[in-house]
């Protein structure tokens, strides 16, 4: 029991982190560069703590980026959950993929979420669709061999 | 999962169509502001560091630049001495009053109106200085406006762009007096009753005339920017650049001129007073 709850925790802190860092807004010329972090936190529990996780975490946590984020409300919701469900699919073959393996489909996992993001705020607000779009897919591939380092880390010592 | 997508679909729907959802935005919003401010700590500190951690170089450029200006300055107070000898000399010869003496205090600006159409700022001097209300009150560039009220330790400074001020000038090159008045505007200053005839230009310095006996003379008020001659109207409209950078400087000089009284015989003391150009007042050839 006492496990569990410490997982929960660290569960918590990570998503209250990822949050602290998408609200990062940086310089001007780096915001189409910035990574969906939220979401990759996301991803490492969905994949790592499948029993616990499912997409109604998924569907929450997007939620709660739209409500932060002045998305409109289910637009993040839905992407998390697509995202979400075919990660699940993936789940069983990514655990034995090396590092840059992961890094690749991480980044078609990223890719997914921003073409659901992007085409609903196409729907409500029109515009354009710009190739910055895959940008967070590449920053992704960078910042997720750190995420899963260091989650992964902490995860073991939790257990 | 279709139920989750169909859910999402309905809060986009009602998102967009209500305002039902609102009161939980706002919730959820000021619940994540500690993680905001938390998130924009090392954009604060950077901005801290950069305004308190000056680099010792630059310090000693900064010192540097400001000795050589000391150094200038001071040349030129030599020869205002010279001049204002020759200045007293001369008002001699025309038996005109003395040239005025003026004492300044320093003063920093602490509070600044709230209401964006009332230029009123608050400085740090009081009745305990001898701040006293009419007192005129400038910057490194020029006039800035007066005293309007003093407390012990504060005063309340109208600027002379508010709406409610006018101020007495009169062109440097010729000495045509006229009136400017504030607009409620930082960058503008307008010019009262200019009839069409009168020689006016663009860059045009305009200084304190000392008509009305509440600002010393002399000193500069704004350079003309705009003349706008409209057929069929009395008066041209021209505007004024004020030369103090009135909601810039944060330090400012209250003016002490020991005033020998002014015969007021021959002075329109009334602000509002109309303006002749043709007439001239013998008494105030300032």
């Amino acid at each position: 029991m006492s496990t569990r709850r410490l997982s929960l925790v660290l569960v918590l802190t990570s998503l209250l982190v990822a949050l602290v860092f998408s609200f990062g807004a940086g310089r001007s010329e780096w915001l189409y560069w910035k990574p969906p972090i939220v979401l990759l936190v996301a991803l490492y529990w969905l994949l790592f703590e499948p029993q616990t996780f499912g997409l109604v975490f998924a569907f929450t946590l997007g939620l709660l980026v739209d409500f932060v984020s002045g998305a409109p409300a289910g637009e993040s919701a839905m992407a998390f959950c697509v995202t979400a469900y075919w990660a699940q699919t993936l789940e069983h073959r990514l655990l034995h993929f090396t590092i840059f393996h992961q890094c690749l489909l991480i980044a078609g996992l990223v890719v997914v979420y921003q073409l659901i993001s992007v085409a609903i705020d196409l729907a409500i607000h029109g515009g354009a669709l710009q190739l910055a779009l895959l940008y967070p897919a590449l920053s992704a591939i960078l910042v997720w061999p750190f995420i899963a380092g260091v989650l992964g880390r902490l995860h073991r010592r939790s257990l | 999962m279709l139920v989750l997508l169909a859910l999402a679909l309905a809060l986009l729907f009602v998102d967009r169509n209500t305002r039902w959802l609102d009161p939980t935005r706002a919730w959820i919003d000021s619940a994540a502001q500690p993680l905001r401010w938390l998130s924009n700590t090392p954009s604060n500190v950077a901005k801290w560091s950069d305004q308190n951690l000056l680099s010792r170089s630059e310090l000693v450029a900064d010192n540097q630049r400001l000795k050589t200006e000391v150094l200038v300055l001071k040349g030129e107070v030599q020869r205002v001495v010279d001049l204002s000898v020759e200045n007293a000399r001369l008002r001699n010869l025309l038996s005109a009053r003395e040239l005025l003496k003026t004492r300044v205090l320093v003063a920093e600006l602490i509070g600044v109106s709230t209401m964006p159409l009332r230029h009123q700022v608050t400085i740090n001097r009081g009745a305990r200085d001898g701040v006293f209300v009419g007192q005129a009150v400038l910057d490194g560039d020029g006039l800035m406006g007066q005293v309007i009220a003093v407390d012990n330790d504060r005063s309340q400074v109208m600027l002379i762009s508010d709406a409610r001020h006018a101020i007495p000038v009169q062109i440097a090159e010729f000495g045509t007096r006229l009136i400017a008045e504030g607009t409620g505007d930082y960058q503008r200053l307008q010019l009262r009753h200019v009839p069409p005839t009168l020689n006016i230009k663009e860059h045009d310095l305009l200084l304190s005339s000392g008509l009305g006996g509440r600002f010393p003379a002399g000193y500069p008020v704004g350079r003309v920017a705009t003349i706008e001659r409209k057929s069929g109207q009395d008066f041209v409209e021209v505007t004024v650049l004020p030369t103090a950078q009135l909601n810039r400087s944060r330090h400012l000089l209250l003016l002490f001129t020991e005033v020998n009284p002014v015969p007021r015989g021959g002075i329109d003391s009334d602000i509002d007073g109309d303006i002749n150009n043709n007439e001239r007042d013998k008494a105030d050839v300032d």
